[in-house]
């Protein structure tokens, strides 16, 4: 009996029965229907705990790992896992869905490479539904998108122990996913973030590197910055809304620009809406302009709860603070430069340190 | 077609890996539990246990139990890091006759429990434990019928993640001390106020962090209680929370030195019956501290006040709420307390709109 040569953790996968002859017999047929399949390469094809790769990956004759059946299908078909099981690891070339319906448990568990890669080529693809763990090959990510444009990822969770559990070079769409228990959560080269949870990773909850939208996103427990956001020779802008960026161990969200030495001309422009950040070890925000003159970080906050951090509340360079309230940080309420509608609650025994001038509403 | 001879050495090769498969899923990274199942299977999905309690001791540290059908799985003690995870569109129940129906406890072990039905038939006395630990998280679990509580977690230092899960008719649907916990999407609900016992929806001890929001508390004695006598500090912040038809909504209270209960409220409603009684109450004695602020809520239709700040170690801050409906004032200070207000808050009627001094402040 063969078997796939395995680099992950879903098991030994059985490629050939021995010769008995009904077997044989089905075995044939199931090289018929492959060759017709391979003819007319199906829309849809499935996998599930007991097939096995040499199958035509129908509903009655699945395949047995992810890896075989996304070449077996269709561009722009769909691979729907039939029961739960493990389905190895799976390297995304084209434009095609990987779908677990609800009541399946369709995990990737991988160890020496990555665990779902989808890769430049791809124009389109919906991954739903995966739970996916890279354990133990360092800095291995256990999603990876390279091209992120017309991606979704929907309903799965990742972690990598030593590694990202996502990481999109590009903008990609995530919707009610987890990302935990890796050494960074997510790292974001843009898109839209919603109905997210990132929490109990050893490093940074999520590394923003392009534009990205939060919506109703908790980012909590993470071992550094819940939200660390650079620019070295960028330009990008990210907004939180309707979001809790709680309980991190350094700051709730970290804004950072390094100009290269006065090469470049970063700019970060944040804009942090209707949520929570609070209690967090360090600052509510902070920002770093890692000695860059050519540096820009602005910062509007509006409608948010400052609460219980380590340091400030929030440490800008510039922007604006409008209705928020602001209470029991470690030094003061709001540290650095700006403009404030005057309507900020605070609850600090110093509310303001630095330069906040005064503005009317329009 | 091979005769017999030459089949044989492939016959005993496949009994052989089959033999070595069935050893080695004795005790792998992922183990499966079924209603057909026996716990002298090995576990795998063509033969699976029939208890979590014989597939988490036998599953590798860190590895998956995975519940394939609906059926009752039994309690379970977890000594060892570890996921359970029922997809959903199965039940996988846990009935607690007595006792706890999950116990989580052993150093610096993680532990996930998704999809899971606990119910104590009214006499298993805790949901789940969590006594040690470094994490423990709780996706779409429902918790009932407990004599003691939903949920204890009390694994000094440890994280807890609880998302989407509902604590229902326990004396306390949910109780934390010394861990820093994230709760979204949690109902804790009908742990009622019939005599004898006070029952609460949940309760914040000494030495917790607490993040709650998008959650539902409603139709508790108390919703939540903030209650600290250790020395130490206990925070608690809520967003876009409903805690309403409580008997009383939120109550904040330490006592004895070094004692702080910090609370942030926002984007949230406390209201209810009219004959219940009141939305928030305040109360500490310094040198304690209870300092609370409340910000764009709705704090409405309680029998006596919508916020209550008494006694000298309290410090509460009102910005930008609506107050209607209270029966004695939407506003009441008393005994050393201390109500600021940004003079933006709403309160319907206007007569006995406050009770005491409230110390007007500006905003910055």
């Amino acid at each position: 009996m063969n078997t796939v040569k395995s680099t992950n953790r879903d098991g030994p996968l059985p490629l050939r029965a021995c010769a008995h002859p009904l077997v044989a017999a089905m075995i044939a047929c199931s090289f018929l229907l492959a060759e017709a399949a391979a003819a007319a390469a199906p829309q849809r094809v499935f996998v599930a705990s007991y097939g096995i790769d040499t199958n035509p990956c129908s509903r009655v004759l699945p395949c047995r790992t992810f890896a075989t059946a996304v070449t077996v299908v269709a561009t722009d078909g769909e691979v729907i896992p039939l029961d739960s099981a493990g389905y190895g690891p799976v390297d995304i070339s084209r434009s095609l869905s990987i779908i677990a319906p609800p009541n399946v448990i369709a995990q990737v568990n991988a160890t020496d490479q990555v665990g779902v890669r989808i890769g430049y080529g791809v124009s389109h693809a919906t991954i739903r539904g995966l739970r996916v763990a890279n354990r133990g090959f360092v800095n291995a990510w256990a999603i990876s998108v390279e091209r992120a444009e017309g991606v979704e990822i929907v309903d799965c969770t990742a972690s990598s122990e030593s590694g990202v559990a996502f990481g999109s070079g590009g903008p990609v769409t995530v919707r009610d996913s987890v990302f935990s228990n890796s050494d960074t959560g997510a790292s974001l080269g843009g898109g839209i973030f919603e109905r997210v949870r990132v929490h109990s990773n050893v490093n940074d909850g999520v590394r923003v590197l392009g534009s990205v939208t939060f919506d109703d996103v908790t980012i909590s427990g993470n071992g550094r910055d819940g939200i660390s956001a650079g620019a070295g020779q960028d330009k990008f802008y990210f907004e939180v809304r309707r979001s809790s960026i709680v309980n991190n161990a350094r700051n709730g969200l970290f804004l950072e620009v390094n100009d290269g030495g006065g090469v470049f001309s970063p700019v970060i422009w944040a804009v942090i809406v209707d949520s929570t950040i609070a209690s967090n070890g360090g600052g509510g925000v902070e920002n770093d302009f890692h000695f860059s003159a050519n540096g820009t970080i602005v910062a509007t906050i509006s409608n948010t709860l400052i609460a219980g951090n380590g340091g400030p509340g929030a440490a800008i360079a510039s922007g604006m603070v409008n209705a928020n309230t602001v209470a029991h940080n470690g030094t003061a309420g709001f540290v650095g430069y700006g403009q404030t509608r005057g309507n900020n609650a605070m609850l600090q025994a110093t509310p303001l340190s630095g330069s906040f001038t005064p503005v009317p509403g329009h | 077609m091979p005769d017999v001879a030459s089949r044989l050495p492939c016959l005993i090769a496949f009994l052989a890996l089959a033999a070595v498969n069935a050893v080695a899923s004795a005790a792998g990274p992922r183990m499966y539990v079924a209603s057909s199942g026996a716990d002298g299977n090995p576990c795998t999905t063509s033969a699976p246990c029939r208890t979590l309690q014989y597939a988490v001791s036998s599953v590798d540290p860190g590895g998956d139990v995975i519940i394939v059908d609906s059926a009752g799985y039994g309690p379970v003690a977890i000594a060892k890091s570890v996921s359970i995870i029922a997809p959903r569109g199965l039940y996988a129940g846990i009935s607690v006759a007595s006792g706890i129906g999950i116990d989580v406890g052993a150093p610096g072990i993680k532990v996930l429990l998704e999809g899971l039905t606990i119910n104590g038939v009214g006499t298993g006395t805790t949901g789940i434990r969590f006594a040690a630990g470094s994490q423990l998280e709780i996706v779409r679990c429902a918790v009932s019928g407990m004599t003691a509580a939903g949920l204890v977690a009390t694994a000094a230092g440890a994280k807890v993640h609880v998302a989407d899960t509902t604590f229902d008719s326990d004396v306390v649907g949910a109780s934390f001390a010394g861990v820093t916990a994230t709760l979204e999407r949690v109902t804790a609900g009908h742990n009622n106020y019939i005599a004898p016992t006070l029952k609460v929806g949940i309760r914040i001890g000494a030495q917790a962090r607490v993040a709650l929001r998008n959650s539902s508390i409603a139709h508790n004695y108390e919703g939540i209680v903030v209650d600290n006598a250790t020395g130490s500090t206990t925070t608690l912040t809520v967003d876009s929370t409903l805690i309403v038809d409580n008997y009383q909504d939120v109550h904040v209270t330490a006592s004895g030195a070094g004692s702080m209960a910090l609370v942030d409220i926002i984007r949230s409603a406390m209201s209810g019956y009219i004959a219940y009684g009141y939305g928030v109450v305040v109360d500490a004695t310094a040198p304690a501290v209870a300092a609370v602020t409340l910000s764009a809520n709705d704090i409405s239709r309680h029998l006596y006040a919508g916020v209550s700040a008494k006694n000298s170690g309290a410090l509460v801050l009102a910005t930008g709420n609506n107050l209607s409906r209270n029966q004695t004032a939407g506003l009441e200070q008393s005994a050393g307390a201390v109500l600021q207000s940004l003079g933006n808050n709403t309160i319907e009627p206007a007569a006995g709109a406050t009770v005491g001094t409230i110390t007007i402040v500006s905003g910055y």
